[in-house]
C-alpha cells in the first residue's frame, strides 16, 4: 500500500519536518470522511494515520502466488516405523543419547522402514554435524528427506562433493587431510598419487601428517614411491621409515629378516639318553648386525640390566618382521613355533616381541594363536593390544578370557567397542564395575550402555558390592543404568511391535 | 488429572531440579507408589536411613516432602508426579496413610479460613458508596495518565521514529511505570510492547507505528467513552487495564460446545508463566482464547492438551467480538471431531476484515484454511491456497522445516495466527492427525 509507505517515511522524519496532509491520504478515504486538517501536526498525523491503518488492515487481500510452482515429495516406497518407535526416537533425541540414536537408526534402516516426517528435520540437522551418520539417516528419512534436501541444499548429502583435486590444491590443512584420508579409504593409489603430485611443495609438518594418513591401506604398491623419497629433514625421514617398516616387502624389513634368518634356527638333538628326538629353537645372539640397521630406529643399547644389548637388538628386529616370516623360515606351523619359543626361558624372552610384530602387521591368526597358546605371564604386557587388533567377533571371547588378568585395561578397551558385548562378557564386566563404584560411575555407564545387552536388566540387582559404603552408590548407578537400558529395550521392542 | 511432562517440568525451580526430577521418574527409585482421589504419595529411598515421604495434593496441586531440600517443589515431588503422568498403572490405589491425611486436612483447614477471609473482604467491598468513590478516583488517575501518554506519543510523532531504535529501554519503561501508577496496566503493557519491537528486523517501522496507533485509538476512544456501545466500552476498559471479575463472568451463560484445542503457547517472564490456549468450537465455529497465569510451584487450573476435544461451557469476556474466554465448566473429553476451515485465504482475510471493522485493536486473527501448500519462493516462505493465492509465513516461525516435512509439498489443512499478509502456522492436519507446530 503506497500511501502507507509514504506515511511510514514521514513518520521516520517526524511531523515537525514532514507533516501529513489531507492530500497525502488516498482521495477515496479523505472524501469519505471529509478530512480537514486541524493545524496540530501531531494530532493530524495520528488521526489520518489511524484511518489509513484501519483501511490497510481491513482491506488486505491475499497475494498472488499463481506463478509459484511447488513440487510434491515422492510417495514413500518403504513403510513408516511405528508410533512407538517414533516416540522412542523423541526420547533419545531429548535425552541426547547418541549411542542409542545409532542403534535406533540402524534398526530402522535394517527393517527397511522410514521415520515419521515430523522427525526428519531434526535427523537431517544431526547428519549435518555427524558425517558418520549421514548414510543411515538418508536411508531412514526416505523420499521426504530427499525432497527436503532439494529445498535446503545443505541437507543434500548425495551432492557430488567438491572435486577432491580442487580441495587438495586450495583447501585448508584440515580439509586436505580429510581428502587424503577419504581417498586412501576409497582408492589408496589415487590418494598416494595426489600426495605425490604436490610432495615437493609441502612443508615438513604437512609431510609428516600426510605420511601418517598414508598408513591407511598401506601396501606393497606404495613401496616404490616411499623408497624413492630423498628427504633432508629428520622428522620426515623418520615418518617415511616408519611406513617402510610396516610393509613386509620393504628393503628395511627384508634386511631385518636376513639378520634373523642367520640368528634363529631349529636344532634337533637327542634327549632322555638318546631315546627321543628333541627339537629346540636356537638363537645366536652373536650374529653380526650391520651398522646401517641402527640407522633404521633399532637401538644398540639395552636400558634393562637383565637384558643384554644383543638380546635387546634381536627382540627389536623380531618385533619388526611379520610373524609369518617364522613359518617360512622355520618350516613349522604357528602353534609349533609358539611352543618352541616358550619352551626355553632363553627363547621365551622373544615371545612378546613376536606378539608385537603380530599387532604391527595385523596378523590375526598369529594373535589368536598367541592368545590361545602362550603362557599368560609371558605375554601379559601385550594382551590388551592384541585383543584390540582383533575383529569384533573375536575380541569379545578373548576379553572375557583375560578380563581377570587386566580388568581395567580390558574394560577400557571394550568400552570403545562398536559391537554389543555378549551376555557373558557384560556379566563379567558388571561384576567387576559394580564393586568399583568410584572408578566406574555414570560417566562410564552412559556411553557404554549401547554395548550392554538388555538382558542384563533382569539380573541387574544381582550385582551388589560387598562393601556397605559402596552399596548406596551402586544403587544410584544401577538405577541410571536400568533407565538407560529400558530406553534401549524400548528401541528394540518398538520395531518389533 | 492429566498433566503433560512439559507442564510438570515448568514447575521446577531450576534446571538441575528438572534433570533430577526426570531421573527420579523411575519406578525403581520408589519403594511405595500410591494414590487416592485426593492425593498421590510415595516413598523414595534417598541417602538417609529412612525413605523420604513425598506427597502431592491432586485437588489443588501442592507438594510436600520430608527431604531436606529447600527447593520447591523438590526433585522427589517432580519425579513422583512425572512418573504418575507417564504411567498411572505403576501406582496402587490405597487408603491415605496418616502423614498424608494430616497434611491434606491442614491444607483444607487453611483453605476454608482463606475463603472465609475472602467472603468477609467481599462483604466489606460491597459498600456501593465506597466502591463508587474508588471507581471515581481511579478514573481520574487513568485520565491524568492518559493525558501524559498523549503528550508522549505526540513527542514521538513530532520528532520522528528515526531515533527510536537507539532509545534507552528506560525511555519506554518510564512511561509504562507512569501508566501503572495511573492504574492503567493495559496501557502500560501496550507501551512495553513498543519497547519490545524487533528493531533489528527490516520493516520494524510498521509494527511500531501500528502499536502507536492502537494506543492512540484507545486514548481517542476514551474521550468519547459515554457515546460508545456497551461492548466497545468494555473493550476499551479491558485495553486500559480494568479487569473483569471472573466470578461474575462465570455467572453468565456461556457457549457449550465441543471445543477443539488448537494450540497452546507458554511464555515465561520472571516467575510468571502465561499460557495461551486457542480453542475452536466445532458447532459454534467460534474461536476462544483461554489464558492461564501461574507462578513457579503452581500448575494451571485447567490442563488443555492440543489436538484433543473437550465438551465444555465457555464464557467470553465482555467486549467487541471478544476472543478471550474462560472455561466455566468442563464436562468431558470427547472423541476428536473433524473441523473445517475457510476454503481460501480470501475468505479468511475477508472474515478478519469484518472483525477489524468493529474492533481495530485485534492483534492477531486465528484462522483454519483448507488445502494450503507451504513453499519457499526465493527467501520468502509462503502458504498458498488452491486458488494460487496466499500469505507469507511470519519471519519468527521456528518450525518451518517441520511444517515442510509433514506436508511434503501436499495441500494440508492449517491453523494459523496472524494478520494481513503474515501468518504463523500453529498446527496442521495430515491424514486426519493434528500435528502441533507451536
Amino acid at each position: 500500500m503506497k500511501s502507507w509507505e509514504d506515511i511510514v517515511n514521514k513518520a521516520l522524519l517526524g511531523s515537525e519536518k514532514a507533516s501529513l496532509r489531507v492530500a497525502d491520504i488516498p482521495a477515496s478515504i479523505a472524501q469519505e470522511y471529509d478530512l480537514v486538517a486541524s493545524g496540530n501536526h501531531e494530532e493530524d498525523f495520528l488521526r489520518f494515520t489511524s484511518l489509513v491503518y484501519q483501511f490497510r488492515q481491513g482491506g488486505a487481500h491475499p497475494l498472488d502466488f499463481n506463478a509459484v510452482k511447488s513440487v510434491e515429495a515422492a510417495v514413500e516406497t518403504k513403510q513408516y516405523c511405528s508410533t512407538q518407535a517414533n516416540d522412542t526416537l523423541k526420547i533419545i533425541l531429548d535425552e541426547e543419547l547418541p549411542q542409542l540414536l545409532y542403534l535406533w537408526l540402524q534398526t530402522c534402516a535394517s527393517r527397511q522402514e522410514v521415520v515419521s516426517p515430523e522427525m526428519i528435520p531434526a535427523l537431517l540437522d544431526i547428519a549435518l554435524r555427524k558425517k558418520e551418520l549421514r548414510k543411515v539417516i538418508v536411508e531412514v528419512t526416505g523420499n521426504r528427506g530427499l525432497w527436503l534436501a532439494t529445498i535446503n541444499p545443505p541437507w543434500n548429502f548425495s551432492l557430488p562433493a567438491e572435486d577432491a583435486k580442487t580441495v587438495w590444491d586450495t583447501g585448508t590443512p584440515e580439509q586436505r587431510k580429510e581428502v587424503l584420508r577419504e581417498l586412501r579409504i576409497a582408492n589408496p593409489e589415487e590418494g598416494r598419487n595426489i600426495l605425490e603430485s604436490t610432495w615437493t611443495t609441502e612443508g615438513a609438518n604437512e609431510k609428516v601428517s600426510f605420511l601418517d594418513i598414508l598408513k591407511i591401506n598401506l601396501s606393497k604398491s606404495d613401496l616404490p614411491w616411499l623408497e624413492s623419497l630423498k628427504e633432508k629433514g629428520q622428522k620426515v625421514n623418520n615418518a617415511i621409515l616408519e611406513l617402510l617398516k610396516l610393509i613386509p616387502e620393504s628393503a628395511v624389513v627384508q634386511n631385518y629378516r636376513n639378520i634373523l634368518s642367520e640368528a634363529v634356527s631349529i636344532k634337533t638333538g637327542k634327549a632322555l639318553l638318546g631315546m627321543i628326538n628333541k627339537t629346540m629353537l636356537q638363537v645366536d645372539e652373536s650374529v653380526a648386525v650391520p651398522d646401517a640397521v641402527f640407522k633404521t630406529g633399532i637401538e644398540k643399547l639395552s636400558s634393562d640390566k637383565n637384558v643384554t644389548d644383543s638380546k635387546y637388538i634381536l627382540a627389536q628386529l623380531i618385533s619388526a618382521v611379520p610373524p609369518s616370516f617364522w613359518n617360512q623360515h622355520l618350516s613349522h606351523s604357528t602353534p609349533e613355533i609358539i611352543e618352541l619359543v616358550q619352551k626355553e626361558k632363553n627363547t621365551a624372552f622373544y615371545l612378546p616381541a613376536i606378539a608385537m610384530a603380530a599387532i604391527r602387521f595385523k596378523d590375526q591368526e598369529w594373535i589368536k594363536y598367541i592368545l590361545d597358546k602362550a603362557d599368560r605371564d609371558i605375554i601379559r604386557s601385550s594382551v590388551v593390544s592384541m585383543i584390540g587388533a582383533l575383529p569384533a567377533v573375536d575380541r569379545d571371547r578373548y576379553a572375557l578370557k583375560f578380563l581377570k588378568d587386566s580388568p581395567h585395561d580390558i574394560i577400557g578397551l571394550m568400552a570403545n567397542s562398536d559391537v554389543e558385548w555378549s551376555m557373558e562378557l557384560a556379566k563379567a564386566i558388571l561384576a567387576q564395575t559394580a564393586h568399583e563404584v568410584y572408578s566406574y560411575n555414570r560417566t562410564f555407564y552412559r556411553p557404554v550402555m549401547a554395548l550392554i545387552p538388555v538382558g542384563i536388566l533382569d539380573i541387574l540387582d544381582s550385582f551388589i558390592p560387598n562393601d556397605e559404603n559402596k552399596k548406596v552408590y551402586w544403587k544410584s548407578q544401577s538405577d541410571e543404568l536400568a533407565r538407560l537400558l529400558t530406553i534401549k529395550l524400548q528401541t528394540l521392542q518398538s520395531f518389533n511391535a | 488429572m492429566n498433566f503433560s511432562e512439559e507442564q510438570i517440568l515448568a514447575m521446577a525451580p531450576d534446571d538441575s531440579s528438572k534433570k533430577s526430577g526426570k531421573e527420579l521418574a523411575n519406578p525403581s527409585k520408589w519403594v511405595k507408589r500410591e494414590w487416592s482421589d485426593r492425593a498421590l504419595w510415595g516413598e523414595c529411598q534417598g541417602s538417609g536411613k529412612l525413605p523420604y515421604q513425598t506427597q502431592i495434593d491432586l485437588g489443588n496441586i501442592a507438594f510436600k516432602c520430608s527431604c531436606p531440600s529447600r527447593k520447591f517443589p523438590c526433585k522427589h515431588g517432580l519425579g513422583l508426579l512425572l512418573l504418575y503422568a507417564r504411567d498411572k498403572k505403576l501406582f496402587n490405589q490405597a487408603a491415605e496413610p496418616d502423614w498424608v491425611t494430616g497434611w491434606l486436612d491442614k491444607r483444607n483447614e487453611r483453605e476454608e479460613k482463606k475463603t472465609e477471609k475472602q467472603e468477609k473482604e467481599k462483604e466489606k467491598k460491597a459498600d456501593p458508596v465506597a466502591q463508587a468513590k474508588r471507581q471515581e478516583n481511579r478514573m481520574k488517575r487513568v485520565e491524568d495518565g492518559m493525558a501524559d501518554l498523549r503528550l508522549w506519543i505526540g513527542d514521538i510523532i513530532r520528532n520522528g521514529l528515526i531515533n527510536i531504535p537507539g532509545k534507552d529501554p528506560s525511555y519506554f519503561e518510564t512511561m509504562a511505570r507512569r501508566m501503572v501508577d495511573a492504574q492503567a496496566t493495559g496501557l502500560a503493557a501496550m507501551v512495553r510492547s513498543l519497547r519490545d519491537t524487533s528493531f533489528y528486523q527490516d520493516g520494524w517501522q510498521t509494527p511500531f507505528l501500528d502499536q502507536l496507533i492502537r494506543i492512540y485509538l484507545v486514548l481517542e476512544g476514551f474521550t468519547r467513552f459515554d457515546s460508545l456501545s456497551v461492548e466497545l466500552q468494555e473493550e476499551l476498559k479491558s485495553l486500559i487495564g480494568f479487569t473483569q471479575n471472573q466470578d461474575e463472568l462465570k455467572n453468565e451463560t456461556g457457549v457449550r460446545d465441543e471445543w477443539f484445542v488448537l494450540a497452546k503457547r507458554t511464555d515465561k517472564e520472571d516467575n510468571l508463566t502465561t499460557e495461551r490456549n486457542w480453542l475452536y468450537g466445532v458447532r459454534s465455529k467460534k474461536y476462544a482464547l483461554i489464558l492461564q497465569f501461574y507462578v513457579k510451584g503452581q500448575l494451571p487450573a485447567i490442563n488443555l492438551l492440543p489436538g484433543s476435544c473437550i465438551d465444555a461451557e465457555v464464557v467470553y469476556y465482555k467486549g467487541v467480538n471478544p476472543q478471550r474466554a474462560l472455561i466455566k465448566q468442563q464436562y468431558s473429553v470427547t472423541a476428536k471431531s473433524d473441523i473445517h476451515g475457510f476454503r481460501h485465504w480470501s475468505d479468511a482475510l475477508a472474515s478478519a476484515a469484518d472483525a477489524y471493522a468493529i474492533n481495530p485493536w485485534i492483534y492477531t486473527t486465528p484462522v483454519v484454511v483448507e488445502n494450503v501448500v507451504p513453499y519457499k519462493v526465493s527467501n520468502q516462505w509462503i502458504l498458498k491456497d488452491e486458488q494460487g493465492n496466499g500469505v507469507t509465513i511470519s519471519r519468527n516461525f521456528a518450525q518451518l522445516w517441520k511444517l515442510m516435512s509433514v506436508s511434503g509439498g501436499k495441500p494440508v489443512r492449517l491453523f494459523a495466527l496472524g494478520r494481513e499478509h503474515s501468518f504463523e502456522p500453529m498446527g496442521v492436519w495430515v491424514d486426519n492427525q493434528y500435528i502441533l507446530l507451536a
